[in-house]
């Protein structure tokens, strides 16, 4: 009786994910919309590399020097991408900032900027100023990296976890859909002996959605949904990014590799 | 008027079914009143009090008697005063609705009997004991303890009775059902772990370490040994596994998917320690926990980390937390190995010990990686 309920809470949760991929990851081209955790578990040998499109953003094989201090056998997993991320200030001069980042991502993954249809990474359109998409080989939307100020918080640097959960009030609070960082909050190191400060690395948390919000973006799930996420503030300032991935499509030491090849390229 | 009506069915229900003993009716609705839930709570503890035992058991799911009245029919267990045989006298000071996720990560099992977790309603019971002898779940005077109940083809049953652990009271968690919870209470089973094993009769645990392991592959633990098939997993640990410290984490179909062990730490061998670690507030002023798991983790003693290729150096991201007992600091850091495994690896510096999961990359993803590793926690068996 469990394992047949548990059976049936797994096939819930694969079809939920299918559903979340196929609505909120259409790409560009028109490429299949299944959800990459079904692909890369199921059917592999099924799929092949999809077309990349013109726009993309291409990883490339040329890595920084300290990054050998950094990671172990980065270059057999990992393209190094490089985005520039531009937000334009919300106040009389509306000036366009440009937020040049790099970061690491699986062999065969790229970025784009603008897709045709918005996924529900990150809140959708709403929650971040400025977004970036991420797709993996098959060109399925596994992910989005948003850019926004912090509304809440101008302290030049964290003192304790709650400067931590003011600063990201603004992704934090929503009880439908809000980054986890009360409960979650893992701070990485680029070695022991440059981790100086743990409140100003780039941390580790998840991402929630409640049955609420997933139905009002049509669907239907009797439990809420978490996706691994990471969160990097810009230096001292008030801005900040984030990136969130579908569920299925890094494992934790994948996803502490990228938050720990994360840097701003103008600081 | 139709809340009298109600009223009136309810009596006639609980009226019956002390009369039958067959539990409580209900009216039609698949999640009953408060009310009727107050009712049967007190009927419950009346039969304690009246020592009313065969009546006592009627008021539990039927799938749960027949354990239950091999227990109450034991007359060892009332002279041992066994649980809450051991109960005179109780009187009931409060009953507060609390959510149900403590209890049914406690309690996985519960939910098999109820499909729809509505069905599952917990209760804060605050009262007052008198107890023939103390045990380890009841003493005399004011005892929190949590009675869960259990809506089944509109009946409603008790389905356990289990001590309120004093975080929940603490936090005041029992008042809020949060969304957060909800989702672990749905997808995650609690996994207890004693350290060391106990291997005979005899033999106590030094300490007890909880934490939530995704319920869909229903993850148990086993005693890990050199004699059995050879796994990867802290298969150095248990070539000096004098103590008894290694458990494999199998999933559903008998797979060996990681394993959990202990260590004693550096500070247990007399070296003296650089830092301050003896509050959860001086660990918090560090600037970095890592310096602390690098002084405190007996890397000597388990050179066969390095074989393992696991990245002690580089790659940690860390954690702090106060748990029921014991405060602890959590690092994770990666095994890059045949079989890539993210390491977590626990420091509790009130008992010196250090508790590690190995669990294999593919069959764990981040969040369950954050789950596990945010949902530690240390106690002494009580």
């Amino acid at each position: 009786m469990n394992l047949k309920k548990h059976k049936l809470f797994f096939i819930a949760v694969y079809t939920l994910c299918a559903v979340i991929m196929s609505v909120a990851c259409s790409t560009k081209q028109g490429i299949s919309t299944q959800a990459p955790s079904a692909v890369a578990t199921a059917q592999p040998q099924e799929r092949t590399a999809a077309p990349i499109p013109a726009d993309a953003i291409l990883g490339t094989d040329k890595f920084p020097s300290n990054y050998k201090q950094r990671f172990s056998n980065f270059e057999e997993n990992y393209e190094f991408f490089t985005v520039n991320m531009i937000m334009i200030l919300v106040d009389s001069s509306s000036v366009a900032i440009d937020y040049p980042i790099s970061f690491l991502l699986p062999k065969g993954w790229y970025c784009l900027n603008s897709p045709d249809d918005i996924p529900i990474y990150l809140g959708g359109d709403e929650l971040f100023d400025t977004r970036t998409y991420i797709y993996n080989s098959f060109g399925d939307c596994v992910g989005a990296i948003g850019l926004r100020h912090s509304s809440f918080y101008n302290k030049e640097s964290f003192k304790s976890i709650d400067d931590i959960n003011n600063f990201y009030m603004d992704i934090n609070s929503d009880e439908d859909y809000y980054f986890t960082t009360r409960e979650y909050y893992f701070p990485v190191s680029y070695s022991t002996l440059q981790f100086t400060d743990k409140y100003s690395a780039a941390a580790l948390t998840q991402v929630f959605y409640s049955e609420d919000y997933l139905a009002q973006h049509g669907i239907q799930s009797d439990v809420p949904l978490m996706n691994p996420a990471i969160v990097y503030r810009y230096g001292t300032s008030i801005t900040y990014l984030c990136f969130e991935f579908d569920c299925d499509v890094v494992n934790f030491n994948e996803l502490s590799d990228i938050a720990r090849s994360l840097s701003w390229n103008n600081i | 008027m139709k809340f009298k009506r109600f009223k009136k069915i309810v009596a006639l229900a609980l009226l019956t079914a002390l009369i039958m003993n067959i539990g409580i009716f209900v009216s039609g609705e698949s999640v009953p009143s408060s009310d009727s839930s107050y009712e049967l709570i007190t009927a419950y503890f009346d039969c304690i009090n009246n020592s009313n035992w065969d009546e006592w058991l009627d008021y539990y799911i039927p799938q749960m008697q027949p354990d239950r009245k091999l227990f109450i029919s034991d007359k060892t267990n009332f002279e041992a005063n066994f649980g809450v045989l051991t109960i005179k006298k109780a009187n009931i000071l409060d009953i507060v609705p609390i959510s149900n996720n403590y209890v049914l990560s406690t309690y996985p099992e519960l939910e098999q009997y109820a499909p729809d977790l509505n069905n599952i309603l917990c209760f804060r019971v605050r009262v007052n004991l008198a107890v023939n002898e103390e045990n380890e779940y009841f003493h005399s005077g004011e005892n929190n303890l949590i009675i869960t109940l259990l809506a089944q083809d509109n009946e409603l049953y008790v389905a356990a009775l289990c001590v309120c652990p004093e975080n929940l009271l603490i936090e005041n968690a029992i008042t809020d059902f949060d969304s957060l919870a909800e989702y672990k209470a749905a997808t995650m089973n609690q996994l207890y772990l004693d350290f060391p094993r106990i291997t005979s009769s005899l033999s106590k645990p030094l300490f007890c370490v909880n934490f939530l392991m995704p319920s869909k592959r229903n993850y148990t633990a086993s005693p890990a040994s050199m004699s059995k098939e050879k796994y990867h997993y802290m298969y150095g640990w248990l070539e000096n596994d004098l103590t008894h410290s290694v458990y494999y984490i199998n999933d559903n179909k008998g797979n060996v998917v990681g394993a959990a062990g202990f260590t004693r730490s550096n500070s247990n061998y007399n070296t003296e320690s650089m830092f301050d670690f003896s509050t959860i507030e001086a660990l918090d002023e560090l600037t970095s926990y890592v310096d602390v798991f690098l002084q405190e983790f007996p890397l000597d003693s388990y050179n066969n980390l390095d074989d393992y290729n696991i990245d002690y150096i580089n790659n940690y991201v860390e954690k702090i937390e106060q748990s029921e007992d014991y405060f602890h600091i959590t690092v994770m850091t990666k095994c890059d190995d045949d079989i890539p495994c993210t390491i977590i690896a626990s420091y509790a510096p009130q008992i010196k010990a250090f508790f590690v999961l190995e669990l294999s990359s593919a069959y764990f993803t981040a969040s369950e990686i954050m789950d596990i590793t945010a949902s530690i926690e240390f106690s002494v068996d009580k």
